[in-house]
């Protein structure tokens, strides 16, 4: 089937089976090898993306599911404001996580931001879908407040400046 | 491929893959159910020229990746010998159509039954010291404790690719590798292709153990056969794998009147699976872990490795240390268990403050070691959970208290054995060039934060403030081997004869006509024992274990490490955390959400080597994981991974046994 969607900014026509995986759709059609892995739903966590600004573990969404949707990787996310961001937040709480998932995490990160989750219960839930144990339950609380009070105070600069 | 010069020294910049997709082959491999079988019938379908099947037959040269002196098959010819063995490859103009094409390939297989293959092992390692007492006149108090490790195969679901292209002469090939030079040597060997016109671009990766060690050079073998075979440039998507060995450690002690240890045996048993890698290796690691760190007047320690169709072990951060250390702390507790008193009070009581020098490991200062010990015990008020546990335990007798706290202490090694390093000769060079730069022409390229900060200290010892003027060269034809970049030791030994080097090149730089060059080695690091210790470590460990499914959880881990230089803190915590968290989850622990490590992380300030940061803290999680499962789940909770239904037998055994 053909589907039409939009990734990373790039709007596409893609050729292919209505059941294949973002995460292998992304690997074969958009060469991200790199920052997507595909555990075929083994829940490994590594895989997220930004479907429609929302957080998704790509494994899990089939081909028919982006149809006319914005999909938006790490690759083309690690350049935007909102990553700066989070960064800053990084650097502000003095932990960040491991380069395995450094991807997948600042893209939880980015949608708990984005919605201005402050719930501690809430933040670890979410974030509990990547498996990987580097950062503390504590930091990632802090990075998520602090992302959202630096996000704050970037939007309140703009809408002065505007 | 571009070739400049740069301060008079040729650099090989080798363009990465440029080609597009719908030209290349996308291949798919058959691995093996099982192992100790025949193929009796590998059927194929009738296959247009869109496909290709690289079965062990196909390959132009040698079916074999060598390592280290031991070989293993590249693909299954007739006999399988382990689950997991690549057996074919069928490349197709895109993974959807390789999958369903490989539907169609019909595989019977017979058992082998009694036939396995013959494995060279190597003899078993003896160590020891003292003459050992019989206790004939039944003068010391005997006891015995068993250590088990069960093996651990598995996929890590981590999806990664190999593509092999031909660009005029050369043969590029890009994959994750933590040692280029195998790959190159394992294309050359498979199709005959000069190793001088293999080129390899590393892929950033990120190895919890080892699996980017021998996988890649596999798959990079077969890549190269079906380029060589279709023209067009060829790729293989895989799963990761890896696997523990099964470990066995009997020992048996003879204590004073004052349930002091006074002689001891230590016979380890390893299973490395269907071929053995480094077994003698193995067998140094794991002996200098095996060696107790309290005073013995006499001492015997074995090392057996043997082999089973299981996969082929990967060294898993380790190659053995960790698995022995865990396995005497283990034993450690144990022996204070006897002597009625905590595990942390009874070690104070026996360990001396020197250790014993060895031929293994040295006699250190035992401070540092106790100074950590003391910070987790302090942090985790061990002794007072650890007696409230075991009085707990005796009240609660019919399920058991079901909580438990552990401890472990130990000193870290650095990368490979003097034995090993000897034997082998991997080098680097570094060059002082005539624009004031300095060129590094090794094949450890690892992480670039690595190489940032060796960057750093190189330009500190000779270009001070200039980090940009040193240059690791591009990998091509001319790098030089440093060797695999494993049991973290490119970080650990290397670092150490970079540092030698750069103080070296400092004073000859002066005296001698630029470009001035140096070539350096693992003899920098030559020491009287096999290994040389260094950073400490303590781990205590909580467990609890559900009442109702029985599942064991860790609640929180204490720890304490002492480095003789710190390069990057966050770096350093990062690395072990992920090593006490693969540990622990490795060994069946559920993780629940309010879990915390609680790390103390010191620097001693000398100028020491840098131990391998995680095979330290994997053999104290481990070391501590056990004792505190031994408290929670009782006698017959020896052997780890452990999973909810084994606690349950453990605890039927017990009532049955009672």
């Amino acid at each position: 089937m053909k589907i039409d969607c939009t990734i990373d900014g790039k709007t596409l026509t893609l050729s292919l089976n209505s059941d294949k995986p973002l995460s292998l759709i992304l690997r074969d059609n958009t060469g991200d090898n790199d920052t997507v892995n595909h555990c075929n739903g083994a829940m490994c966590g590594l895989c997220t993306v930004l479907v429609d600004g929302k957080v998704m573990l790509s494994c899990m969404v089939p081909a028919f599911e982006i149809r006319g949707k914005n999909v938006t990787t790490f690759e083309s996310f690690r350049k935007s404001k909102n990553m700066k961001d989070i960064e800053k937040a990084y650097e502000s709480v003095g932990s960040y996580p491991c380069p395995e998932c450094y991807a997948s995490r600042s893209l939880i990160f980015e949608s708990l931001i984005d919605e201005g989750i402050t719930n501690p219960e809430e933040i670890l839930k979410e974030l509990s879908i990547v498996k990987c144990p580097c950062m503390d339950p504590e930091d990632e609380i802090m990075i998520v407040r602090r992302g959202i009070e630096i996000r704050r105070k970037r939007n309140v600069r703009r809408s002065q400046f505007a | 491929m571009h070739c400049t010069f740069r301060d008079g020294i040729l650099l090989f910049m080798a363009d990465r893959k440029n080609f597009s997709r719908y030209n290349m082959r996308c291949g798919i491999l058959l691995h093996a159910k099982k192992g100790n079988e025949r193929i009796s019938e590998l059927k194929l379908p009738n296959l247009d020229s869109r496909y290709l099947v690289i079965t062990g037959r196909d390959l132009p040269g040698n079916n074999t990746i060598q390592f280290f002196g031991r070989s293993m098959p590249l693909i299954a010819k007739e006999t399988i010998s382990f689950p997991e063995q690549v057996i074919l490859a069928l490349f197709a103009p895109d993974y959807e159509s390789a999958e369903l094409m490989m539907r169609e390939i019909g595989l019977t297989t017979e058992a082998l039954g009694e036939e396995a293959e013959e494995q060279d092992l190597p003899d078993t390692l003896e160590y020891g010291w003292g003459e050992m007492d019989e206790n004939t006149d039944g003068k010391y108090r005997e006891t015995e404790t068993d250590f088990s490790l069960t093996r651990i195969a598995r996929r890590n679901n981590k999806l990664f690719t190999v593509t092999a292209w031909m660009d005029g002469a050369n043969m590029h090939i890009e994959a994750p590798t933590q040692w280029t030079d195998l790959i190159r040597d394992t294309v050359e060997r498979a199709t005959g292709y000069p190793k001088r016109n293999i080129i390899v671009h590393v892929l950033p990766y990120t190895s919890k153990h080892d699996e980017f060690l021998i996988a890649p050079a596999v798959f990079a073998a077969i890549a190269a056969t079906a380029t060589i075979k279709t023209g067009l440039p060829s790729e293989i998507r895989d799963e990761g794998f890896f696997s523990r060995p099964a470990v066995n450690v009997k020992r048996r002690v003879l204590l004073d009147e004052d349930s002091k240890p006074v002689f001891e045996t230590a016979e380890m048993t390893v299973d490395q699976g269907a071929f053995a890698f480094l077994p003698e290796e193995y067998q140094r690691q794991a002996m200098t872990g095996l060696i107790p760190p309290y005073p013995l007047k006499g001492f015997r320690g074995s090392v057996k490795i043997t082999s089973s169709p299981k996969p082929t072990a990967s060294f898993c951060g380790s190659l053995g240390y960790s698995e022995a250390l865990a396995s005497t702390e283990y034993h450690i507790s144990r022996l204070a268990e006897i002597a009625g008193t905590t595990p942390y009070l009874y070690r104070m009581m026996i360990e001396k403050e020197k250790r014993k020098f060895t031929d293994y490991i040295p006699g250190f200062d035992m401070d540092e070691q106790k100074k950590c010990l003391e910070s987790v015990v302090r942090a985790s008020s061990f002794d007072r959970k650890w007696s409230a546990n075991t009085f707990q335990k005796e009240e609660f007798g019919l399920l058991g208290y079901l909580k438990g706290i552990g401890i472990a202490s130990g000193a870290g090694i650095s990368g490979f054995s003097t034995t090993l390093s000897k034997e082998t000769g991997f080098y680097a060079m570094m060059t002082f060039t005539q624009k004031q730069n300095i060129t590094i022409n090794t094949s450890a390229m690892t992480h670039q934060k690595t190489m940032k900060l060796w960057k750093k200290r190189i330009s500190d010892k000779i270009i001070p403030g200039r980090p940009e003027g040193v240059l690791f060269l591009d990998q091509g034809p001319d790098t030089l081997d440093t060797g695999p970049d494993v049991l973290s030791r490119l970080v650990s030994s290397f670092t150490l004869q970079l540092d030698n080097a750069a103080k070296r090149l400092n004073v000859i730089k002066d005296t001698e006509k630029l470009p001035v060059s140096l070539k350096f080695d693992a003899e920098n690091t030559y020491y009287p024992c096999e290994f040389e210790n260094s950073g400490y470590g303590a781990i205590a460990c909580e467990v609890r274990i559900d009442k109702l499914s029985m599942i064991p959880s860790v609640y929180n881990i204490w720890g304490a490490f002492t480095f003789p230089t710190i390069m990057d803190r966050s770096s350093l915590e990062n690395s072990l955390r992920r090593t006490i968290m693969m540990t622990l989850r490795e060994n069946g622990m559920n993780i629940p959400l309010s879990f915390r490590i609680h790390l103390d992380i010191s620097e001693d300030g000398t100028d020491d080597t840098i131990s391998s940061v995680q095979q330290l803290a994997r053999g104290l999680t481990l070391g501590a994981l056990s004792n505190a499962m031994k408290q929670a789940a009782g006698r017959h909770a020896s052997s780890l991974p452990i999973t909810a239904e084994e606690i349950n037998q453990a605890f039927r055994e017990e009532k049955h046994e009672d």
